[in-house]
Formats: C-alpha cells, structure tokens, sequence
C-alpha cells in the first residue's frame, strides 16, 4: 500500500474515531449528586442569555392547545388556527421560534414546523418515562435535552440530548439520581440533580457550572423554568432559588412565596405525566430588573387571575388587580404573563388576553375545541394598543369583594387570597370586609366551601393586619410595650404608634393602646389620638377599654376638659350603636349609664344626646325613662 | 386639685410636719387633705354638696358591716363618680380592707387625677404586705414628686427588702426629694439638758 493511502486511512480512522466520540459525547460519564460546586453558572447563563437576544425577525406568536386527541396551534393575534396535529399529546411540550416538539405515547417525540406543523422528525426516546424536556433556541445548532427515568444497570435517570434537525442523538449523561425537569438557556441546558443546578453545554453536554442549592423545604429539585425576562428559577413547592442572582459556585439564597394556595412549582412523582389539575392552581413570578426577589406575582386560580405585590421576603402584600368573570363559569388551563400582557388558554379553547399592568381585558378569542393545557410561544413582546389606567385601592378592593361574593367551591382558593389581601391592607375599610365574612354577614357562608372561607376569615381577625412585615410589627410592639417610667428615666409618646396600629398591627397591640390611654403618665394630648386608634379598631379589646374609659372619666370635669378624647370615645360609642352588633349594645348601656349620671359634666350630657341624636337613636331619657338630673 | 378647704394644699401640711411628723402622718395628712374634697374651681356649690353626700355616701357603705352595702358601694364606683367622692371612697377602703375592693384599688392607683392615685395606693398598701409592695413599687415609679413621697411613707409603713431596694432607687434618681426625706429623717435636736455637778455644792438661795 502506498504512503498516500495509507495516510488517507490513518485520517478515515481519525475523523471516524472524532465522529463517534461526537456523537457518543460524553455517554457514560455521570452527572454524580455530590460532586462539588464548580464554574461560574451566572457567567454562563449570562453568556448565553446574550447569546440569545431577540432575532431580527421574530416569528408570529402561537398558542399549542393540547386537546384530549390532538395538539392546535393558534395565532393569538388574528385568532385563527395556525394547524392541527392528530395524535394525543401526553407530556409537555416544548418550543422556539422555529420547532415545536411534542412527547408522544411509548416515549416518543415529535417535532413540528411552528409555523405549518408539518412533522420534521419523529423519534423514540430511550428509558420507561419521561421527566421533561429542553429545547434550545432557533437555528443549524438547535438541541432537544430530554430527562428520562430508565432503571436498566441500576442507572434511576439519564439526560438525553438530540439534534433538533434530524433527532440524531448527540451525547448522554446518566446519573444515579433523578434529574428534574431541565431548562434551556440560550446553548446552555441547567438542570436540577438532587441538592444541585448543573449547567451543561447544549452540543456537547460537557457540565461547565455547578451551584449547591439549599432545599427550602425538603424537597427535591424538581423543576427548572424561566420565567419572563429570561429569569431562571429552580425549586420545587413555593421554594426556589434565582440562578441568574447566583455567583460563581456559591449557593443562591433560597427563597419562599408565603402562600397557601397557587404553587411555583407542581409538585409531582418527578415524571411528566402532561397537563393536570394541578396547573390551573399556578404562580408566575415577576422580576424587578436584575434583582434576585420577584416583586410581583400573578395567581391562576382556575376561574380568577390576581396580580399580586410581592413583599422582599415573599409575602403577598396587595392585590393589584382581579380578573373574574362571574358569567364566564369554564376554567383556565394554562397561563403565559408577559411584561404587557396576560394570556389565558380557557378549558373551552378560548384565548383571553388581559393587560398585565391594570388586569383590563384586551381581547377573547373563541375556542376550537376542549383544551387541556397550552404552549404559549413568543408572546412577551407585544405591547397593549391602549393602555387604561391601573385599577385604584378602591376597584381593586370591588373586585375583592365581588369574587369574595360569588358561590363556587372552585373560586375558594383565590377567594381566601382575596381575604387574606384584604386583611393586610392598611386600609381600615379593606379590613372591614374580612370582618364582615367571618360574621357571616357576606360571601356564600351557607356552602360548605364558604364555610371554610368564614372560618379562614375568623383566623386571620385573631392575628396581626395590614402590610408591615414580621419585623415591622416586632419592633412596633416594642414600642408600644413601654410605659412611661420615673425609674426607668422614659416618658412614651404614643399618638403616632396608634395611628400606625391602625393600618398595620396585631391584636397584642390593642392591649397595649388601652394601656397606654389609661395610664397616668400619658400626656392629655396623646390621648384623643389613642381614643381614635381604638375607636376604629373597634375589636374586643378595643371596645372595652373605650367603655371603661368613658365609664371612669365622664364624672371628672378636669379630665373631660383637659382633651377632646371623652368626647371623641362618646362618638364612638354611639357609632357602635348605630350599626346595632352586641358591641352597639354595650356601647348604648354605657352611654344610657353617663347620661343618667346626674355627676356626669354637663357639656358631655349634652354631647351623648347630640351623638346619639345624630344615628337617629332616641335620647337616653325618652328610651328609658329616666329623669334628666 | 389638691387644695384642702381653707387654701393649704396637703402636700404643704406634709411639709410643715417634715421635721415632727412621722410616715404615718404624712399619709394620714394625704387622706385628711383629699376626704375634705378637692372641688373643681368651675363646679357649682350645689354640685359640691352633691359629690361630698355622695363620697359621705360611699364611705358609709364600707364602712356598713352588711357586705350587700360593700357589693352596692363597689357597682356604684364601677359605674364612675366623680374624683373627690372616689378618693372618699378609697379612704374608706383603707379604713376597711377588703379583698373584693382590690380591682377597683388597682383601676383607681392608675386615675389620671394625683390626689386618687395617691388615695388608690394608700388603701392598697393597707390590704396586706403584697399589696404594700406593689403599691410601693407603682408609687416610686409614678411621674409625679407626691406620689413619690408616698412610696418613701409607705415604706417605712410597710418595710421590706424589695420596697427599701426600690425606695433607693427613686431616691437616687430623685435629688430633691432625697434632701427632703434627709430633713425628715433627720434626728430631731435634743433639747439642751443642763446637767448639774453633783461635786459642786448646790447654790443656795441667798437667805434673806
């Protein structure tokens, strides 16, 4: 053989052998659990998120409505149908700007044309079931990651990445755990291994970043997803951690929704069994910029949608708006919130868009046929044509109402965040209502579903109100456990801690408001303010140190004199009676007593008969008989 | 407020006495100045009378050995009555101690007029040594120098460890009246005792 050939050999087996440890890439290496944080997973992620910026010509939106026999794809804008594929659908899909891949029945994956739905590739995926998929950006280099659970050789779970072009399978990585679902980010596809959010390099599936994330609650990561403005957050449950807030190898702080109801994250057996129940209960966080907390967040909450602000630590502040159509009794499926706008796949197909900003409804679009869930792609960059203002404190508290009112047991979970927003409001009216459902007095109390809002309602009077945090309130009870002391060297001033009581408080701070007004060292002009706080707190508490306070000084013409506070307790004690609770009777007894009391400054006499005159109440005398002193 | 019927307030008889009069005194002093009354400058004579037969009233109730007059004498303190007839009341209380009294001792003790308070804390201490404590305790922490005095008065009524650590306390945080309580306690000037020399001969008155 001459030299020649046998250098075009040597190369043949070169290039062969390249061939195959491409297309094997790293089959056999193993994504281990324990292995050390290494990288810089925020370096990658920002790299790549560059990387994949805005195309220069971004293709038309789609809706991919998976339908009990088939997935549609619908054109958000024009509302009309873009294809159909006839075959069920029983996972998650996944898409870009170019494909859109679909899990079939026996493991197998189908990817569309976005644009027609003609089928490109079908192709079985190894292992039992699948975990979820990842689908990197558009393009010659397009890469489909798949996690599947496969129990041969004692291995519980394997990545496996294909071409999006033709599904030639370009590398696999096998572990001894259950990966979660995976996330593409831009050539990058990061994906939870136990305690860990591993990124690997899509075309080669080289592991490049590895962060340590501390469990919020004990449960495994499930999930990796981005969220709008490319945010990436894994967690499982309400924890997650920020990956795009994460340096280096060091741990991204662990974070938590304070919710009961609406989760981040479905909490499953780690297998992608498709759209479920479970999904119409779901939260969708919105970041601020580049900070690591979301600041808002949207609750789908089967037939309402609520935009929530978000404290720091995760606790719903205040309702922005609520969208609930009381006519419109069909649920919704799935749910994409954009920087403008919000979109709705209802379980009759309808798609509804609403203003991210003000919740105002911008268009509906009717349905083809049942949904089950939804692929929403490429719908974050259309702005609102109009935009209507946001709704005020008051609509917003309407709404609140409105969806409190309605009886559907299907509604009780936004309808106990909807109490829940009243109770931390700092307005006293908002709060009002939450008193009004836990006295029955409205809401659907006779169902047992509104039995358990009643009961929610009646907990949530018993602890602390409005929107200061944890510490806030500490530090407010605090101050207001001080009582002005000679030996202590402290005088306490407390008009202004009452007024703050008022928006955001605790009931142990009601007793201390009555402390405070009857104690000796408190300045006279301190006390109409206190009188006022517990006037419109107005709970247990607060009405009997009222009562008592009218009951000890309506006799003494110095304390009478010194502050409008009796005369401000006596309006509030006949307002009591005005709306006729069992508080309105005590209140009437004690004003009847001070009346009747021929010591009873003779200024404040007159001011109980004009009080009560004014609620259109009798007079003391002519309501029981008693003689003017 | 504190002024006794002919002008003198009972903090001003505390005073004359500071040099004779013993703690004991100085709260009988305190009892005497309020039971007389402490009429509002603006109140009408009739009202005075009124409030004055009704503190008489109430006092005559406790002091009454029916306990259906003691139940009628608290409800109608519970239902408010003006400060003189209430501290006429709390005098009558110490008087005759009663343990179902005691709330109202303790309500009263905070009263936002001095002459009750100081009435209020007087009668508690006289229920008993825990009573006393307490009453001690709330008198030295009281923003007002009278009250303060009182806790001094009472605790040498009712001495104990924890109302001397207390009373010390105040004192030093007090200057003023840590002078004053120096004046009163203050052994009194003995008086010049001419003492006669045995070994001198008696003078004689010079006979005639």
């Amino acid at each position: 053989m001459r030299p020649g050939r046998w250098r075009s050999v040597a190369a043949g087996l070169f290039l062969l052998a390249s061939a195959s440890t491409m297309t094997l890439g790293c089959a056999g290496r193993m994504v281990s659990a324990d292995r050390n944080p290494h990288g810089n997973l925020h370096a990658e992620l920002a790299r790549d998120g560059a990387a994949s910026g805005p195309t220069a010509s971004p293709p038309a939106p789609a809706v991919v409505m998976i339908e009990r026999s088939g997935a549609r794809a619908i054109d958000p804008i024009a509302g009309k149908q873009l294809w159909h594929y006839p075959r069920p659908v029983v996972g998650h899909p996944v898409g870009n700007d170019d494909s859109v891949i679909l899990p079939l029945r026996g493991n197998r994956l189908v990817a569309l044309s976005r644009d027609t739905g003609a089928v490109r590739w079908i192709t079985q995926l190894p292992g039992e079931a699948l975990t979820g998929l990842a689908l990197t950006n558009a393009g010659p280099d397009t890469v489909v990651l798949a996690a599947v659970v496969d129990h041969d050789d004692g291995m519980r779970s394997r990545l496996v990445a294909l071409s999006g072009l033709d599904a030639s399978p370009l590398w696999e990585r096998p572990s001894d755990v259950q990966f979660g679902a995976p996330a593409a980010s831009g050539h990058v596809f990061v994906v939870g291994v136990q305690d860990s959010v591993v990124a690997l390099r899509a075309m080669s599936g080289r592991e490049v970043a590895r962060v340590a994330v501390p469990r919020g609650d004990q449960r495994p990561l499930q999930h990796v997803r981005t969220e709008r403005d490319g945010t990436l957050i894994a967690g499982g449950g309400n924890h997650f951690v920020n990956l795009r807030a994460s340096t280096g190898g060091a741990a991204p702080t662990p974070q938590h929704i304070q919710m009961g109801y609406g989760v981040l994250f479905d909490d499953d057996d780690g297998l992608d069994a498709g759209f479920d129940d479970g999904e119409r209960l779901q939260l969708a966080l919105q970041f601020a910029g580049t900070g690591a907390a979301p600041r808002q967040a949207v609750l789908l909450s089967r037939r309402a949608v609520m935009s929530l602000r978000l404290s720091p630590d995760g606790r719903p502040l205040k309702a922005r708006w609520v969208h609930h159509d009381q006519y419109q009794r069909q649920e919704f499926v799935a749910m994409h919130v954009g920087e403008h706008r919000v979109t709705l796949v209802r379980e009759d197909g309808a798609i509804v868009e609403l203003d991210a900003q003000t919740g105002a409804p911008l268009h509906t679009w009717t349905g083809m046929d049942d949904a089950q869930g939804a692929l929403l792609l490429g719908l974050h960059d259309l702005p609102v044509p109009e935009r209507t203002h946001a709704p005020t404190a008051r609509q917003t508290r309407t709404m609140l109402t409105r969806l409190i009112r309605e009886e559907d047991a299907r509604l009780l979970p936004a309808q106990i965040v909807a109490v829940e927003m009243l109770w931390r409001s700092d307005d006293l009216g908002a709060r009002r209502i939450v008193h009004a459902v836990a006295e029955e007095l409205i809401g659907p109390w006779h169902t047992e579903s509104g039995q358990q809002l009643v009961a929610r309602a009646a907990k949530l009077r018993k602890g602390p109100w409005g929107g200061a945090s944890p510490k806030e309130l500490s530090q407010r009870l605090d101050t207001l456990s001080r009582r002005p002391s000679f030996l202590a060297d402290r005088s306490v001033s407390v008009a202004d801690a009452a007024g703050q009581v008022v928006k955001s408080g605790s009931p142990a701070m009601v007793v201390h408001l009555v402390e405070h007004l009857m104690h000796p060292a408190t300045p006279a002009s301190d006390l109409p303010g206190l009188v006022q706080a517990l006037g419109q707190l107005g709970g247990p508490a607060a009405t009997a140190g009222l009562l008592q306070f009218v009951r000890s000084y309506h006799a003494d013409p110095e304390i009478v004199a010194e502050s409008t506070a009796v005369v401000v307790a006596v309006d509030y004690l006949a307002r009591w009676v005005a709306q006729g609770d069992a508080r309105g009777d005590e209140a009437r007894a004690t004003l009847d007593e001070a009346y009747a009391d021929p010591f009873t400054e003779p200024a404040l006499r007159v001011h109980i008969e004009r009080a009560l005159k004014a609620i259109g109440q009798p007079g003391p005398a002519a309501a029981h008989g008693l003689a003017s002193p | 407020m504190d002024q006794d019927v002919d002008g003198t307030t009972w903090l001003d008889l505390g005073r004359s006495l500071r040099r004779y009069a013993a703690p004991m005194a100085l709260v009988g002093c305190l009892v005497a100045g309020v039971v007389t009354g402490a009429p509002h400058a603006a109140a009408s004579p009739q009202r005075e009378v009124s409030v004055a037969a009704l503190g008489q009233r109430l006092g005559q109730w406790v002091a009454d050995t029916d306990p259906a007059q003691h139940r009628r004498a608290v409800e109608r303190v519970q239902q408010g009555v003006p400060p003189a007839a209430l501290a006429a009341f709390l005098a009558a209380t110490r008087k005759h101690p009663d343990a179902q009294y005691e709330p109202l001792l303790a309500r009263a003790a905070r009263y936002r007029s001095v002459n009750v308070r100081g009435q209020a804390l007087a009668a508690l201490a006289a229920h008993g040594a825990r009573q006393a404590a307490s009453a001690i305790v709330s008198a030295a922490d009281d923003h007002d120098r009278t009250i303060r005095r009182l806790a001094w008065a009472l605790s040498k009524l009712h001495p104990s460890p924890s109302s001397h650590e207390v009373v010390a306390k105040m004192l030093a945080r007090d200057p003023e009246l840590a002078e004053e309580i120096a004046l009163l306690e203050a052994p009194e000037p003995e008086d010049e005792i001419i003492v006669f020399d045995e070994s001198e001969p008696a003078a004689t008155e010079p006979s005639p």
